[in-house]
């Protein structure tokens, strides 16, 4: 065991496997074993394709027994809209004949999303969150990232900011004009939508997703440089980070007041009212930040790899 | 309520804490002062659970905190208990579709754990990760659908009282059944269970050391940890041992230890080789939950608590071995190489003696747990798992222990310098990296690096620059090994309270 040379290895295979030297072979171990290898690797291929043979019918029938033993077991729950199913319990009943008053909220829906249950949508505006940082860390071109370019691809890229260029100087004149119009309107749709989440049908995700699609519109029909001066990677870090931050400090303070029982101090004002219940106005607007924030960012990032 | 104790409120500050932490990272540029404030946030919500631990075991209660102003079915609240504080997670949240939302928080967090070194070897990696976890996720929103269809509500408490009328009365049988199935199922393929363990070797094997660390040791728990409160809490373990799901579990467990350790057998790869290891231990948890008997389930969690100190241990130390030959983890450049970083060797050593079982460590006491549960349940499981168990043990000791001598062989004779051949190329530059304890090596490392081929001169000279560095992070690196071996060996022997916290956090689930 004391001397680990290969030669000796020969005469012990096991030290040489204790060693993780199997795999190392020798010249003239390797001449006779290339024959065995060559052998082996036919084998693998055949296998390999008897496999995928097999892969393609099993992934079917398997996916067609699932399907099957789905529809089956909806088949055999409570079918949908009668009056007595179990899901028309107290729960629902509470939401819909007292969520008003609890709430302030004309929107039931906004007020069970921002009051009753505003702790999911703490966890689901953590995953966007997550999400975006995620498709930040893979995707988006930063100094260390130039630094590992191979000369390929840096080619590749200066192509492609020319190309960028060459299209910022004749953007198509029809899609300007239009967008150029429609545009404002879309975006204040969307801060309308926000706005009015506790109100009518809308909120945070929805109005969001507006004003999202309202600067997607903007950057492909303008160019990234005209997004970019009004909304660069740091304003997009304060927004999404600072937006969270807010939407956790404030249902933190009201977590922490319902748990021990006292009142928040917040009034609900007239339902019906644009100033009226409670938190739920400014939550919207966070989540609003954050979702159209996020829209654009991904948008951003997997289109150019930057914001 | 009015009189409540102020503790209680430190699941909650642990949670809001562990986020706010998480949301304010961006703001900060210096990446040195985001992980102190990464680390503070951690030690803080260790300590306040710590806290809430000692509160709990000296009371032996276990209580619900309202998140808002709404009570249970309507709002949402958190439940602690001493099995929850003693876990320490997040997965104390009663609400079952919460419990869902932050599955996914931790899914995708992982993800990026596994690709946060680049390359495409990783990316194969997370996309197969992700692709699998998406898999187990929508397997258990589905269940979980179902099962709000079924029962109308979603909260833990009032789903396990709907479930017990209806198993009572008979109704919905299969709906139920293929909730319990799909459910566990979803858990299964996002624990890595034996048939599901496909993506866990790949995305250890490429990630980055801390990442499959905190993979092995914590992610993969946290799902088990969510099974058993769902075990516990929704279901009843009556109603699936007559569904037969625990004796699945118990087959799919046993199935894992064997052939786990029997892939783990055949890898080269150091990381690879402890990833299937991790597939094995996974196995010994599920086979415990699969005995159906209290103290299975008990043993598995203690298993939980091991195999979380000691996994990461092990991946951490292969991490500073590699570090020092050449970063490559194939066994045949680690020999000898606890000698150019002796710490992790030793923590390497402890790790592989706890993974075997031996005494002291504290892989022993739950595989004790383990066939003290087998000997207590009815002779069709008994000699079964024994024989698992053992077979599993020498299989362990028998990919362990080849690493743990490899690694710890002198790297070449005292008159071998001049004509190590490899070996020295192997044994070069990175001996630099060594942490202080090698200070007394340092004549043998100049006359390595007399030898190294010529590219790699710029390498070592880099190396060199950032010297003065190192000691930081050995420290850093020392530390954490010490408080895991210690971790480890207390673990070992006070077996004894531990296993009373977790009896009493049993009962009061």
């Amino acid at each position: 065991m004391s001397d680990p040379k290969n030669h000796e290895n020969h005469k012990n295979p096991f030290v040489a496997w204790v060693n993780g030297e199997t795999f190392r072979k020798e010249e003239e171990k390797k001449a006779a074993e290339k024959k065995k290898k060559v052998k082996k690797e036919v084998d693998i291929s055949v296998h390999h394709d008897r496999f995928h043979k097999i892969y393609k019918p099993v992934c079917v029938v398997l996916c067609c027994a699932f399907i099957a033993l789905l529809i089956f077991v909806c088949i055999k729950t409570p079918p949908f809209g009668i009056t007595d199913a179990p899901t028309n319990n107290e729960v629902a009943q509470k939401y819909i004949e007292e969520g008003l008053e609890d709430t302030g909220a004309t929107n039931i829906v906004a007020g069970m999303i921002l009051d009753y249950r505003a702790f999911d949508t703490l966890g689901e505006s953590s995953v966007l969150f997550t999400a975006v940082m995620a498709v930040i860390i893979l995707l988006k071109k930063d100094e260390d990232r130039k630094k590992e370019m191979t000369e390929k691809q840096k080619q590749i890229e200066a192509r492609q900011q020319k190309e960028e260029e060459l299209n910022d100087r004749h953007r198509d004149v029809i899609l300007k004009k239009t967008s150029g119009i429609i545009a404002p309107f879309i975006l204040m749709f969307g801060i309308y939508v926000v706005l009015n989440g506790h109100i009518s049908p809308g909120g945070g995700f929805s109005g969001g997703a507006i004003i999202g699609a309202g600067l997607i519109l903007i950057s492909q029909a303008f160019g990234s440089k005209q997004t970019k001066k009004f909304f660069n990677f740091k304003v997009f870090t304060i927004i999404t980070s600072g937006a969270l931050l807010s939407y956790a400090a404030l249902k933190t303070y009201s977590f922490y007041t319902g748990s021990h029982h006292m009142e928040t101090g917040v009034p609900h004002g007239i339902p019906g009212a644009i100033l009226s219940s409670g938190f739920i106005l400014p939550l919207n607007i966070f989540v609003g930040l954050i979702v159209a924030c996020t829209m654009f960012g991904f948008y951003s990032l997997f289109s150019k790899g930057e914001i | 309520m009015h009189e409540m104790p102020f503790v209680f409120n430190f699941p909650f500050f642990s949670i809001i804490l562990t986020l706010v932490g998480g949301m304010s990272m961006p703001f900060f540029r210096n990446g040195k002062v985001a992980q102190k404030i990464n680390m503070g946030v951690i030690i803080a919500t260790g300590v306040l659970n710590f806290i809430l631990l000692c509160y709990l075991v000296s009371t032996g209660e276990s209580f619900t905190y309202m998140m808002g102003h709404w009570p249970a079915p309507w709002g949402n609240e958190i439940r602690g208990g001493p099995f929850e504080a003693l876990m320490a997670t997040m997965f104390c949240i009663v609400m079952g579709f919460s419990v869902y939302v932050f599955i996914e928080i931790n899914t995708l967090a992982a993800c990026a754990i596994v690709m946060a070194k680049r390359g495409g070897e990783t990316i194969v990696a997370t996309i197969r990760y992700l692709i699998m976890s998406l898999l187990g996720s929508g397997l258990f929103l589905m269940g979980i659908a179902l099962l709000y269809n079924i029962t109308g509500h979603l909260l833990m408490e009032s789903l396990h009282e709907t479930i017990m009328e209806m198993a009572a009365t008979g109704q919905y049988v299969i709906p139920l059944t293929v909730v319990f199935s799909v459910t566990t199922l979803g858990l299964c393929v996002k624990s890595a269970l034996y048939p599901f363990h496909s993506w866990l070797p790949n995305a250890h094997g490429s990630a980055t050391t801390s990442s499959s660390a905190i993979l092995s040791g914590l992610v993969l728990k946290g799902y088990i940890i969510l099974y058993i409160k769902m075990m516990f809490r929704v279901y009843s373990p009556e109603l699936l041992a007559q569904l037969h799901i625990t004796d699945a579990l118990l087959v799919l467990g046993v199935l894992a230890m064997i052939m786990g350790s029997l892939k783990a057998l055949r890898e080269r790869h150091i990381k690879r080789m402890t990833a299937y290891s991790s597939v094995a231990q996974i196995g010994y948890i599920f086979m415990g939950l699969g005995l159906n008997s209290e103290i299975g389930v008990l043993a598995a969690c203690f298993h939980i608590l091991s195999h979380g100190v000691t996994k990461p241990m092990l991946f951490l130390s292969a991490g500073g071995l590699a570090n020092v030959s050449h970063h490559s983890y194939e066994f045949k450049d680690l020999k000898g190489a606890a000698h150019r970083n002796k710490l992790a060797g030793v923590a390497f050593v402890v790790g592989s003696l706890s993974m075997i079982g031996i005494p002291l460590f504290a892989g022993f006491p739950s595989k004790l747990f383990f066939s003290t549960a087998a000997i207590h349940s009815d002779y069709f499981r008994l000699p079964v798992v024994l024989i698992a168990l053992a077979v599993s043990t020498a299989l362990n000791a028998l990919y362990y222990l080849p690493v743990c001598i490899n690694i710890w062989r002198t790297k070449d004779e005292p008159h071998g310098h001049g004509h190590g051949g490899h070996e020295d190329e192997h044994g070069g530059h990175d001996a630099h990296v060594a942490h202080g304890e090698e200070a007394a090596h340092g004549d043998e490392v100049h006359e390595v690096s007399h030898h190294e081929p010529a590219g790699d001169v710029a390498v070592a000279a880099f190396e060199n620059s950032h010297h003065e560095e190192t000691p930081k992070i050995s420290f850093g690196f020392g530390l954490s090994m010490v408080a895991f071996i210690a971790c480890n060996f207390a673990l070992g022997i006070g077996y004894g309270p531990i296993m009373n916290i977790l009896r009493q956090g049993i009962d009061l689930l």
